[in-house]
């Protein structure tokens, strides 16, 4: 009698005590890319192949997304956990009474640019550009940036003009000539612009905005408030995770881009693998390395949002310290 | 004699193939001569190498696809028949929906699909909701045609063997109006699965239809080809379906 | 006393027609029978013949309970009043109401099973109607596939499965050729010799309505009165070559001629 009774004892205090580990291998999260999948989102696509998500109790779901506005609000709205969004999204959102914050920096640098054809090898500069056609998707932050940045360079608002394509159309509308310039972003469609040149023969060139002038960051993690304060060992461990990723991406791009393939195998491998290139280079920020991946610095961050709030007539609506933290990373 | 009657079905077959054959060799062709860019054109034997290779994958998201053409177009069928049943059986329903559902069949539902994916969410619901209701009018409107059209000797003649309306109904108007609904039903599948790919566009994580976007946004214009191919072998397959069935409804010779 | 007239017994009629008019408003106000009155004894063969308009049509619909006469006028069937239609009156129409997707057989059965009659008791029914109908190697074909004149035998079928006591034919060989007519016109005879049920048969044909039927009743034009009941005394049964060679066909017929002529 007395052995049954041990017996039973022990059985459910083994239970008793599996029982927090099974608890916490539930904490489900979704992460929405933004976008299609691209080598952008590539830190967390690694973690999630190699089990680091698991081993930190999280069960992450990587899903699609239609673009930074939709992703910023549908953050709000609680559809998904953490997304890729960038700071104008983020911005707008908050200005219309979204509680969104970043809480890791991916892109250190805004990504963006014009590209353009080059013809007889001649490069342009922002004069050679007057009353030129620039095509952007038709949700593109493109519309709202472009004009803010010519004012910045002390030209008129629509000293280039602005036309709005469907997203599918705009790298072959530029390589086909319909349209002048394109809009062009690193670690997404500018190596695909790239491979898209070289089949048709032609060459390209581009002007990055942070070349002249723009000093911001682009897009990075970003979570509601209520989930923050509600999880924030959740989020840690994500982030923690996700940057460990794309420390391993940046030692080992092929190794990623081939793990990036069999995720999403109508990826192109070449393609994906550049794009991973050029995110290795934007997630690092030499000024605060010993910091750590993902740090947000406060002088760029204040440029980013005074050159928001000049774009978008905020009035100083929006302020700093709301928009993003760095208490979610580690150190 | 019999050399001749072996020939007839061989060459029938021939005559059903020769098109495609034809444009298939055109195809190839064109590609090489006018030295037309692969991410305009694919060459026609990539397409067909990309078809091959990714053959898994596509076969996986066409029936992602064709699962959602066929909900909304099982929808499409029976909410058609019903309402043209209402419609024509209480002059009320005719009076309250008909007017309603003409203008609503005017709207482009193109339009209409960002909000569906809203209201309905990004799953499975929001494309055999568009697969519906492109689907659902010419079901509805040929079915009500097909019951209005019943000749009316018939009519008096089952009013001259005393017959019950709903004996009318099930005996004469139905089966009198079935050629028609069946014409519907041929007209509904092909626009069910423009439906289905709309909304897949508009909003998706699987499918043909989303499948082309990815092969889009990668330039991967073989794979968006093959893709094409596959959306095109499965609406045909579906309509084919769609006809075998149309063909054991008997035909119309009132 | 216009318009009464008729030598079956009154008390014996199967069909009473009584003072009956009818009024179509349509965009215009169409009167298309005017008082007509008249008897058909059981087990006669009544033809009705008139010009075309006259109203034939709409008086046997009267008399089937499809239409309703203007107040004033009443048919009676059987001593019923006639307000619906009835089991126990069959109705062949100029147009074959054969349902397409049946096969000859199905349709012959459809009034049956419309009826509730039991199973087995319509089978027994159908095989004792199609020999007597010439149908049984075509029972299982489709109407499209008969030719005209088994159209009309299968149309005869489907009024003849319910057994009727009185059966209303409206036009019903008018859309056949001239042979398959006289043809089907014998196998009616033979037909009604043996079921020996009353017939009302509508027709243009003046020589058809004299050789098949005991009583002609001759309407006149548009609005339809009855002009004329004569009874044809001519012996049966009736064949075509022999009774139509007959000197008193052809006075009947010549009669009649005239008198639509004038009409």
């Amino acid at each position: 009698m007395k052995c049954i009774l041990q017996l039973i004892g022990t059985a459910v205090c083994a239970w008793a005590l599996g029982l927090p580990a099974t608890a916490s291998a539930q904490e489900k999260i979704t992460y929405n890319m933004a976008w299609l999948p691209q080598g952008s989102s590539i830190g967390t696509i690694v973690a999630a192949q190699r089990g680091w998500f698991k081993e930190a109790g999280l069960d992450v779901d990587i899903v699609r997304g239609y673009g930074g506005g939709r992703t910023a609000n549908e953050l709000d709205q609680g559809q998904f956990e953490i997304g890729y969004v960038d700071p104008i999204s983020l911005v707008l959102n908050r200005n219309n009474g979204g509680k969104i914050r970043l809480v890791g920096a991916i892109n250190t640098q805004w990504p963006g640019g014009i590209c353009y054809v080059l013809k007889q090898g001649q490069k342009r500069s922002l004069d050679d550009m007057r009353g030129l056609q620039l095509g952007g998707g038709s949700a593109s932050p493109v519309h709202n940036v472009v004009p803010a940045w010519l004012e910045m360079n002390g030209k008129p608002r629509d000293f280039i003009r602005l036309v709005r394509l469907d997203p599918a159309v705009v790298d072959i509308s530029l390589i086909e000539g319909k349209v002048d310039l394109a809009e062009c972003w690193l670690a997404s469609n500018w190596p695909l612009l790239r491979k898209q040149a070289k089949a048709a023969g032609v060459a390209l060139d581009w002007i990055r905005y942070s070349d002249l002038g723009l000093n911001a960051y682009g897009s990075g993690f970003a979570a509601r408030e209520e989930y923050i304060s509600k999880k924030p060992e959740v989020v840690r461990n994500f982030l923690l995770a996700s940057y460990r990723g794309f420390d391993f991406a940046r030692s080992n791009p092929d190794q990623a881009a081939d793990i990036a393939v069999q995720m999403f195998p109508t990826l192109d491998r070449a393609v994906v693998l550049e794009q991973i290139r050029e995110i290795n280079d934007l997630i690092t920020d030499p000024q605060v390395a010993s910091k750590g991946l993902g740090y947000l610095r406060e002088d760029r961050m204040g440029s980013t949002l005074s050159f928001l709030d000049k774009a978008f007539d905020l009035h100083g609506k929006i302020k700093l310290p709301d928009i993003y933290t760095n208490d979610l990373l580690t150190k | 004699m019999h050399a001749a009657s072996r020939v007839r079905p061989l060459r029938a077959t021939l005559e059903r193939v020769a098109v495609f054959i034809v444009l298939a060799a055109l195809w190839e062709w064109a590609v090489d001569i006018f030295a037309i860019k692969p991410y305009l054109l694919p060459a026609l034997s990539s397409v067909l190498r990309s078809l091959w290779h990714n053959r898994m994958m596509l076969l996986e998201q066409a029936l992602v696809t064709g699962g959602e053409i066929v909900l909304g177009y099982a929808a499409a069928v029976i909410g058609g028949v019903l309402m043209a049943l209402a419609i024509f059986t209480w002059p009320l329903a005719y009076r309250m929906f008909y007017p309603v559902l003409v203008v609503f069949q005017g709207l482009p539902k193109i339009a209409l699909a960002p909000l569906m994916i809203v209201w309905v969410g990004y799953g499975t619901s929001s494309k055999v909701l568009m697969a519906f209701l492109f689907a659902f009018f010419p079901v509805m409107i040929t079915t009500l045609g097909g019951l209005a059209g019943t000749p009316e000797h018939l009519v008096e003649h089952f009013r001259a063997i005393r017959a019950s309306p709903w004996t009318m109904f099930r005996r004469l108007r139905l089966p009198a109006a079935l050629p028609s609904i069946m014409d519907g039903c041929k007209t509904a599948m092909p626009l069910a699965v423009i439906g289905a790919i709309v909304g897949e566009f508009v909003g998706s994580q699987r499918g043909l239809g989303y499948l082309i976007l990815e092969s889009n946004a990668q330039a991967r214009t073989d794979l968006l080809f093959a893709a094409l191919v596959a959306i095109s072998l499965l609406a045909g397959l579906l309509y084919w379906a769609i006809e075998l069935l149309a063909r054991r409804v008997w035909w119309r010779a009132l | 006393m216009a318009g009464i007239v008729g030598s079956a017994d009154p008390l014996e009629a199967a069909v009473r027609v009584l003072r009956v008019s009818k009024t179509f408003v349509d965009a215009n106000e169409v009167r298309a029978l005017d008082t007509v009155s008249f008897h058909v004894g059981r087990g006669e063969f009544v033809s009705i013949i008139g010009p075309s308009g006259c109203g034939k049509s709409t008086l046997l619909r009267i008399v089937a309970g499809l239409i309703m006469p203007d107040p004033g006028g009443t048919a009676e069937v059987f001593g019923r009043l006639q307000t619906a239609p009835s089991n126990d009156i069959g109705v062949v129409f100029q147009t074959h109401n054969l349902l397409p997707w049946l096969t000859a057989e199905a349709n012959i059965r459809l009034a049956a099973e419309v009826q509730r009659i039991d199973a087995g008791e319509i089978r027994e029914r159908v095989e004792a109607i199609l020999p007597v109908l010439k149908l049984e190697s075509f029972r299982k074909s489709y109407p499209h596939q008969l030719s005209g004149g088994m159209r009309q035998r299968a149309a005869l079928g489907q009024a003849l499965v319910c057994q009727p006591q009185l059966l209303l034919l409206d036009e019903p060989f008018a859309a056949l050729d001239a042979l398959t007519r006289d043809q089907l016109n014998v196998e009616l005879l033979r037909l009604w010799q043996a079921i020996r049920k009353t017939v009302i048969l509508v027709t243009h044909s003046i020589a058809e309505a004299v050789f098949l039927a005991d009583r002609v009743l001759v309407m006149s034009d548009r609005p339809g009165r009855v002009i004329e009941d004569l009874r044809v005394d001519l012996p049966r049964p009736r064949d075509p070559s022999g009774t139509k060679s007959r000197p008193d066909f052809s006075r009947y017929v010549v009669h009649l001629g005239t008198l639509m002529g004038l009409a």
